[in-house]
């Protein structure tokens, strides 16, 4: 296997993993559709960021730390638009579907500016919606191989309150764990989609966010079985995936990993249905 | 002040609990954005006592209770919990909300809801110890359901999840508890576990707010009540709220 190779495996075994073991909270919380809002508001950012890096002259060395911190910026201020709304008494639904509208719009304005100027190509947009595994490098990679270190940790720290948060918003909240959490969850979550974005684009991270928790549900009874079993199953499925779309079938490797999945989801309902019928009535 | 303390867990260790009132609302309104769902609330509940709140569906019952912790931002009054705000004594005060507000296909069992009652005490990162175990192990053998501590929450039928829910909150060892409908929809051998428990928790010294909706135990069950139809429209005995005009006006029956 060549440096390149070992590279995008890495990668893509990295998102797997995190979006995998996140997501099952993701799920759990109902908040699927929170985390692709908060994915497409990390687009104006990171459009903001190609054109700050050729109007102000930086250096390419930049254009990471810029596109970081833009990108995390601004959907940062479109999760903070959510919860407003909510405080404010929307409903969950509708705070989504405005942000969503919000970021949609907001995106595309600031895409016709920087484009005007020629900072930003058509196929820049196409890798920031698709991914390219393919472009991976030990540079884009880095950030998801340390944020799963600090995930797995926080885990391991956190996991009864976790648990907690999950399970029972009002409970938590009045031992005074909500809000603290609801911060930590928000600022993974951006940080998260920032560092999967190369590897599966904005399109298809939620499937990542979502498939790996649906496969594994029927079969665990258990919070940290969840977690465990969709880490397990995201990162196997994504380094198959990759594998595979290297050698065997070249097709874009992100919507590879997320039919893969797909695949196993649909196959894991059959079992557990039959499963299901196999058991007595309780 | 709420979400700050909140945010930084801000609990108050020296709280006295041998003040006489345990539960004081003071012109407490709520809503959700619009018309205010209850208004100009007020209510005192003695340390020990056991008191109902009472109303027609839609009369506010469940809202007041979320406004009184907060899970709800009242517009204006407040509620305070041993002389202290909610926060600084949330480890003394637990809350059954009604069944139907947890997410029962959640892949936990028994032992881990009822061990979220010490959570409380153990703040963001605390683990459970021996004695927070002992503790969800005397709460399940107290509601008798020691032996469905390993069962996934999933399995569970209504009244096994209503003593579930009393187990948690017996489980944080509380002063006060707050307690939305717990005798709804339950069997009889469910509800008699659960009179049990609340006469034990009484015998304590502590003090308990229910909102009920059967009008024929109230005066079996409860020291006082509340009529509440959008406000407080009577408080007092069980025998003179029924017997009142409010009574009549809010449940268009007369149970003199």
């Amino acid at each position: 296997m060549d440096y390149n190779t070992l590279i995008v495996l890495v990668g893509l075994v990295s998102a797997g993993l995190l979006l995998g073991s996140f997501g099952a909270l993701v799920s759990l919380r109902g908040e699927n559709l929170t985390a692709d809002v908060a994915g497409h508001g990390v687009v104006s950012g990171v459009v903001l960021s190609q054109g700050v890096i050729v109007w102000f002259g930086l250096g390419t060395w930049l254009a990471e730390p810029v596109l970081w911190v833009l990108g995390f910026t601004s959907s940062a201020l479109i999760l903070c638009f959510i919860f407003f709304l909510r405080w404010r008494g929307y409903s969950v639904g509708a705070s989504q579907a405005l942000a969503i509208a919000l970021a949609y719009g907001s995106s595309l304005v600031l895409l016709s500016i920087v484009q005007a100027t020629g900072a930003f190509s058509t196929k820049g947009l196409t890798l920031l919606l698709l991914g390219d595994a393919a472009t991976l490098t030990l540079g884009k990679v880095l950030p998801a191989l340390m944020l799963l270190l600090v995930w797995g940790l926080a885990f391991l720290l956190l996991r009864r309150a976790l648990h907690d948060w999950v399970l029972d918003r009002h409970a938590s909240g009045l031992a005074g764990l909500q809000s603290r959490l609801d911060l930590v969850w928000a600022v993974a979550t951006v940080a998260l989609v920032l560092s999967a974005l190369p590897a599966l684009g904005l399109t298809l991270l939620v499937g990542m966010l979502t498939l790996p928790a649906l496969i594994v549900r029927p079969w665990v009874t258990s919070f940290s079985g969840l977690v465990l079993g969709s880490a397990l199953i995201g990162g196997v499925v994504s380094g198959l995936a990759g594998w595979l779309s290297a050698g065997v079938l070249p097709l874009p490797t992100g919507a590879l990993v997320v039919v893969s999945l797909g695949a196993v989801w649909a196959l894991g309902s059959l079992a557990a249905g039959l499963r299901r019928k196999g058991v007595p009535a309780r | 002040m709420n979400a700050l303390s909140n945010l930084l867990m801000i609990t108050d260790r020296n709280v006295s609990l041998s003040v006489d009132e345990a539960i004081r609302v003071s012109g407490l309104r709520v809503g959700y954005g619009g018309a205010p769902v209850v208004d100009d609330v007020s209510i005192g509940v003695n340390r020990g006592e056991r008191l109902a709140v009472i109303g027609a569906n839609g009369a506010g019952k469940s809202t007041l209770l979320k406004g009184m912790l907060g899970l709800i931002r009242p517009e204006t009054g407040s509620a305070t919990f041993l002389d202290r705000p909610f926060w600084a004594v949330r480890q003394h005060l637990a809350f059954v909300a009604q069944a139907d507000e947890t997410d029962w296909d959640f892949p936990s069992r028994v032992r881990d809801l009822v061990a979220m009652g010490r959570g409380v005490h153990l703040g963001l990162t605390g683990r459970l110890g021996a004695e927070d175990w002992r503790a969800v192990g005397a709460a399940l053998e107290r509601l008798n359901i020691a032996d469905l501590a390993a069962r996934p929450l999933s399995e569970l039928s209504g009244g096994q999840r209503r003593r579930v829910l009393l187990a948690r909150a017996l489980a944080q060892d509380p002063q006060i508890m707050l307690l939305d409908e717990p005798f709804q929809a339950i069997d009889a051998a469910t509800r008699e576990a659960l009179i049990t428990v609340l006469d034990d928790f009484q015998a304590e010294g502590k003090t308990a707010l229910i909102v009920h909706h059967n009008l024929g135990e109230v005066r079996s069950l409860f020291d006082r009540v509340a009529l509440l139809d959008g406000t407080v429209t009577a408080l007092d005995t069980p025998d003179a709220v029924l017997a009142s005009d409010a009574f009549e006006r809010a449940f268009g029956i007369s149970a003199r």
